[in-house]
């Protein structure tokens, strides 16, 4: 029965292959991913940049090298120890004609550190007090201590320069839906939950990009996004699933490209601040329950890392700690210990979205049985699920995926969900929060990496939250697309062309 | 063919769909005493082994899943929930139908109009949109699962027994009912409910199947029952993913879902020729 239902499905691809007329011209890439964009505004996303990468530009990039580049900018320096001058790139347009400036520099970075607009990720430009304009080709950032970091925070998102004549007069709805920006495609559609297209910016300041018309398409079904790769109906695929990571592999039509780390952490967050989970011998005996290595080896299929370190090894202030260890019978001792001899019942949401994420989340909650603990899984949608967690609204164990990938500084991957009061943080440690706000106060490379070193320590003493693993990022292509994946998980399109 | 053998012929397909039912029935209840795993825990180091396959000693006729749970005991222990929930809810509906029903079709007047006119309004909500809207606001349950099934499958059951309630109060004996000075109470429950019972229990069959459907659309969307518990329909919603590694983990729920849609279907069917009664 299996075989000749294979046989049938493997005929059907094969014939949607030779029925499938209107592969893409050489110029037009068609990108399927796994989730639809729900707004283009880069000061506002609640999902990574990887769209919104293309159509704006930062006054800082970076290389493949992961090294930072002039962008928008052309030089910045410290002039004292909380501003930062900027010396920016002249003759530059938008999509729309608009000039870029000094004003849309600032206009950039008021509109986000308001805090009356909510911007999810001011996590990140935090430091920011405000702009000034100085002429129309400098401006100055003062931050609110010293931030060594600024350059970094200036090379993505929430940073990517907009425009301000245009915003005032659509407005930020429309704007999130037909947005302008100096980067290397315009979008020309965009109809959520079914496509985005951008063609290329014939004007762009770095010359126009080799491919002319690109398509994203959100294909949420991960069989259906393979199905499309191969009938030739996409050309590049995001998130290839850990089980059909083998049939890409087989095919000679196709190439997998494997970034190791790339990108994303995945652990458990915890509303420590609640009970039981405000005992810590409640949160290492959980930590302690769960065996990484298994369920990397098994269920992610060996795509990812099991490791203790919620910073990745390309962070500055990257350090390298050890899964925990798996033992049982220690994590029941230690509940026992802690007044809970029976274990206990709690909530756990565990959303389809990363690796096999619903499937990890299972095998923790048996894992968790086997100490007695009773997690009640809830596999929520994602469009809710995003919406709960900033707002606090998760259930007291909530699996997230967080990266650094935005400044690849240990900061990035540890600021924004563990200081009290970011809308991604459950945690409330004083003496955590303490060593937080050191870190970002120092300019001292070498004192800020042991404050960075620090403030991991203290992670495994405390266990805010309990690390998982640290999940590969997975793309597939058809074999005549040059493509090469990033460890920052952009998907720069300005670099990608079709090969011979 | 004479008219005895026609009419023995045509009840065949009420004798399929008993049988495939029952078929269906002793897997969901004798099966888990017989086959006495656990459809919860797994075995991670034996994943998507295919139908058949002995893993340590232990044999999975079905094959496992991505967990590494024995396919089968899922099926039997999802079945179970599936067909708990589906007649639970479909009890609710016949029950809050067929009171209203009466009410509607024998007090009249004014009753009568509001209890129509909410008919027509449950009938033009999208069931779907409800659910959602339901399972927001309550959050994803079993609980919940019944009660959404339960309390808006009503309203075919209401039309149908105001129809018949309609017929039957005009009849000589409820007026002979009435002269004796029975209460309204009585004549509606000692003689007017045994006689529009018959076409509400035909109508339960032919709906069962419809919930079951639901029921596992519901999970195959994951808004009803939550993994790891299976369900009908949450297994084969888990399964789609692997469906190119691992086509057994729909294929069989499904066959499932199969025999009890078009089991009821049948008996439905046979029901209806046996009670002669006309269901709209």
């Amino acid at each position: 029965m299996r075989r000749i239902l294979s046989g049938v499905l493997g005929l059907g691809l094969l014939a949607a292959t030779a029925a499938s007329p209107v592969l893409a011209a050489p110029n037009e890439l068609v990108i399927g991913r796994a989730a639809s964009a729900a707004t283009l505004d880069p000061g506002f996303l609640r999902e990574a940049g990887t769209l919104v990468d293309n159509v704006f530009d930062t006054l800082i990039l970076r290389d493949k090298e992961m090294k930072l580049i002039p962008g928008l900018a052309l030089s910045w320096a410290a002039i004292d120890d909380t501003t930062w001058e900027f010396k920016l790139r002249p003759g530059v347009k938008f999509h729309n004609g608009e000039a870029f400036d000094a004003t849309a520099v600032k206009f950039t970075f008021d509109r986000v550190i308001d805090p009356d607009a909510k911007s999810p990720t001011i996590s990140y430009v935090r430091s920011v007090v405000g702009v000034d304009v100085v002429d129309p080709l400098t401006v100055r950032v003062r931050t609110n201590g010293p931030d060594p970091l600024l350059p970094t925070r200036m090379s993505r998102y929430p940073a990517y320069i907009v425009p301000p004549k245009y915003i005032a007069e659509v407005g930020k709805d429309v704007f999130a839906r037909k947005p302008v920006g100096t980067g290397p495609y315009k979008v020309t559609e965009f109809v959520q939950d079914d496509r985005v297209v951008m063609v290329a910016n014939p004007d762009y300041w770095r010359g126009k990009a080799t491919i002319g018309r690109v398509v994203w398409k959100p294909i949420p079904e991960a069989t259906a996004r393979i199905a499309a790769l191969v009938s030739g109906e996409v050309q590049l695929i995001e998130g290839v699933p850990a089980e059909l990571v083998s049939l890409v592999k087989a095919s000679p039509e196709l190439n997998l490209e494997q970034v190791r780390n790339g990108g994303l952490t995945i652990y458990l967050g915890l509303k420590s601040a609640e009970k039981p989970l405000s005992d810590v011998k409640v949160r290492r005996a959980l930590s302690m329950a769960i065996d990484r290595k298994t369920i990397v080896a098994e269920i992610l299929k060996g795509l990812g890392t099991a490791t203790g370190s919620q910073t990745s090894p390309a962070d500055f202030g990257y350090k390298a700690i050890e899964p925990p260890a798996y033992d049982p019978a220690k994590a029941k001792a230690l509940l026992a210990e802690a007044g809970y001899p029976d274990g206990f019942s709690i909530k756990m949401q565990v959303p389809r979205r990363y690796i096999s994420s619903a499937e990890v989340g299972q095998a923790i909650a048996q894992q968790f049985a086997a100490i007695g603990v009773k997690a009640e899984l809830e596999v929520p949608e994602w469009s809710v699920y995003a919406q709960q967690v900033p707002a606090g609204k998760q259930a007291p164990i909530y699996m997230l995926a967080w990266g650094s990938t935005q400044t690849l500084d240990a900061d990035a991957a540890l600021f924004a969900i563990l200081r009290s009061g970011e809308p991604y943080s459950t945690v409330s440690m004083p003496a955590l929060d303490a060593l937080l706000d050191q870190s970002r106060k120092i300019v001292d490379a070498d004192k800020r990496k042991a404050v960075l070193l620090e403030i991991q320590d203290k992670m495994v003493e405390d266990v805010p939250l309990l690390t998982l693993y640290q999940e590969d990022s997975l793309y597939a292509a058809r074999k005549d697309l040059v493509f090469k994946g990033r460890p920052d998980a952009r998907l720069p399109l300005f670099d990608l062309k079709f090969g011979p | 063919m004479t008219p005895e053998l026609r009419r023995s012929f045509a009840g065949i397909d009420g004798w399929v769909g008993a049988i495939l039912l029952i078929a269906v029935l002793l897997l969901a209840v004798l099966g888990p005493q017989l086959w006495a795993l656990d459809p919860i825990k797994g075995v991670l180091t034996a994943t998507f082994k295919p139908p058949g396959t002995i893993v340590s000693g232990q044999w999975h006729p079905l094959g496992t899943d991505q967990l590494g749970r024995d396919l089968l005991v899922r099926i039997m222990a999802g079945t179970r929930l599936s067909l708990g929930i589906v007649v639970i809810a479909g009890l609710i509906s016949a029950l809050i139908g067929t009171g209203l029903g009466l009410l509607a079709g024998y007090a009249g007047g004014w009753a009568d109009i509001i209890i129509m006119r909410l008919v027509d309004i449950q009938l033009s909500i999208p069931f779907i949109l409800l659910v959602l809207l339901v399972i927001a606001v309550l959050g994803p349950s079993i609980a919940n699962v019944v009660i959404v099934l339960g309390v808006t499958g009503w309203a075919i059951f209401a039309r149908v027994a105001r129809a018949r309630t309609l017929e039957v109060r005009e009849l000589d004996y409820v007026e002979a009912a009435r002269a004796l000075g029975a209460s309204r109470l009585r004549i509606v429950l000692r003689h007017i409910l045994p006689n529009i019972i018959t076409p509400q229990i035909v109508l339960l069959t032919l709906d069962l199947p419809r919930l079951i459907v639901l029921e596992a659309s519901i999970g195959f969307l994951g808004l009803g029952v939550q993994p790891p518990v299976p369900t009908l329909g949450n297994l084969i919603g888990e399964g789609r993913s692997y469906l190119l590694v691992a086509d057994w983990l729909v294929i069989y729920p499904g066959l499932v879902i199969a025999a009890l849609v078009i089991g009821f279907n049948f008996l439905g069917d046979g029901l209806i020729r046996l009670t002669q009664v006309r269901v709209d």
